[in-house]
């Protein structure tokens, strides 16, 4: 239970970073998706089987912060977890310079299958509700911006993140073990 | 990696995704308000911090980077001051006989908007709304269709949703946002759309109005509690739609909307 609620602030301070610090430094329409690019990071460490439950939390929160309907983003986190899952057990290597490479296009993907399904979501909720917003155009003129940014970021943060694992995997095993021997 | 994992993935995946489906179709908005509001409500104290941290070392950055520009911009800036105060004082003139013939023809005066002042928390991290977080709510005496101002004229946006503490902006510039509008030096009358933000176009001119480049565009009033005269921005391009029965004109808004510290609301 612990560690449902540690995922959930993590996730809650990561949207709240994306909505809130990350604007002022990137154009709009060019800033990055951090949420996306950590879930993309565990799904390659973990599998769909442990991280989809991330991807759910993950996209509710970006549903809530991003005003978008409820749904939206929780599939689109879903479906790119699934491909980057299945891609990086296809693909995966053990040497680091072409995992990192896999990893970097695995990045470029997830954000083109993300904005492709936000999209066509967006179009099918715009058409129910009889809204504005169904010729919206399909890739945006700043994809090519918006992988490049996701791409900076995930090489920055990239080792962090796989510190922080290490940590928390290090700890978990620290309390498994305390618990045994009570 | 087994048949048996990989099946379960993709059952995993499906009964998810007929649940979002089905969570978008019916779009249960007086369900998950109260929750959204919840959430917002937590989160508002983090968006805060974030976002004024994040200013102001988004601000010193550009100051070093502009530090060659200054002497330009500071030139061009006297230049305009002193136009301006010729304005002003001209315009000064106009007003006081303004008032004076409003009293002889006993008009009532010209509209003061009760503001408020907020600052902005939050912007639309992705691409396809337009729209900024105020730190002001239901609490501070906002509602929706508000229309919400910067430095005491230039429309930026209306209020969209609220919480007790925060609210959302709908900026001009996204594509639900609908305003009526007047080119200012033709008297030319049209509808102001956002374009999925990246920028605005008055719509639905008669062929018969006259747009020319470079007119100011204002809003008329007409058909919605924004009030008359709150500057929008300069036209840059016109041009005629497809089946050439109405004129469109791109314009160019006065503000970067990813630029705004403050904003005003207009609450009465």
């Amino acid at each position: 239970m612990s560690k449902k609620i540690s995922i959930l602030i993590f996730f809650f301070l990561l949207v709240i970073m994306q909505v809130s610090l990350l604007p002022n430094f990137f154009a709009a329409q060019r800033i990055p998706d951090l949420v996306l690019i950590v879930l993309i990071f565990f799904s390659t460490r973990r599998g769909f089987s442990e991280v989809w439950g991330m991807a759910l939390m993950a996209g509710i929160l970006m549903d809530i912060f991003s005003f978008s309907p409820l749904g939206v983003n929780i599939l689109s986190f879903l479906l790119v977890v699934l491909v980057a899952s299945f891609l990086a057990q296809r693909f995966l290597v053990a040497y680091s310079t072409w995992k990192f490479i896999t990893l970097i296009f695995l990045v470029i993907v997830g954000t083109a299958i993300n904005d492709f399904a936000i999209v066509i979501l967006m179009k099918i909720f715009s058409s129910l509700k009889n809204i504005g917003g169904s010729s919206f155009p399909f890739f945006a003129s700043d994809l090519g911006f918006k992988i490049l940014n996701n791409s900076l970021i995930f090489i920055v943060i990239y080792w962090p993140l796989k510190k922080f694992e290490n940590l928390k995997n290090v700890y978990g095993q620290k309390l498994t073990l305390r618990n045994n021997v009570r | 990696m087994s048949k048996k994992y990989f099946t379960s993935n993709i059952i995993k995946f499906l009964a998810v995704a007929v649940i979002c489906f089905l969570l978008i179709f019916l779009s249960p908005r007086n369900l998950f308000d109260p929750v959204r509001g919840l959430f917002l409500e937590i989160a508002y104290p983090f968006q805060k911090t974030f976002y004024l941290l994040s200013r102001s070392v988004a601000g010193t950055g550009e100051f070093l980077g502009s530090i060659g520009d200054l002497k330009k911009e500071n030139e061009s800036l006297l230049k305009e001051n002193n136009e301006l105060s010729a304005e002003i004082a001209q315009l000064n003139d106009e007003k006081n006989e303004n008032i004076s013939l409003r009293e002889q023809l006993k008009l009532a005066p010209k509209q003061k908007f009760n503001l408020e002042a907020a600052f902005v928390i939050g912007q639309d991290p992705q691409r396809l709304g337009s729209w900024v977080m105020i730190d002001k709510g239901s609490s501070d005496g906002i509602r929706e269709e508000m229309p919400v101002i910067v430095y005491e004229s230039i429309l930026i946006g209306k209020v969209s949703e609220i919480t007790p503490h925060s609210a959302k902006i709908t900026l001009l510039s996204d594509s639900t946002s609908v305003v009526n509008v007047v080119d200012n030096e033709t008297a030319s009358k049209g509808v102001l759309k956002g374009e999925y933000g990246l920028g605005v176009l008055m719509d639905m001119v008669s062929q018969q109005e006259v747009l020319n480049n470079g007119d100011t565009v204002v809003t008329s009033g007409l058909g919605s509690n924004i009030p008359r005269g709150l500057l929008i921005g300069k036209i840059q391009e016109v041009r005629s739609t497809g089946d050439k029965l109405f004129q469109q004109a791109v314009v160019v808004p006065r503000i970067k909307y990813s630029k705004m510290d403050v904003v005003f609301v207009i609450k009465n």
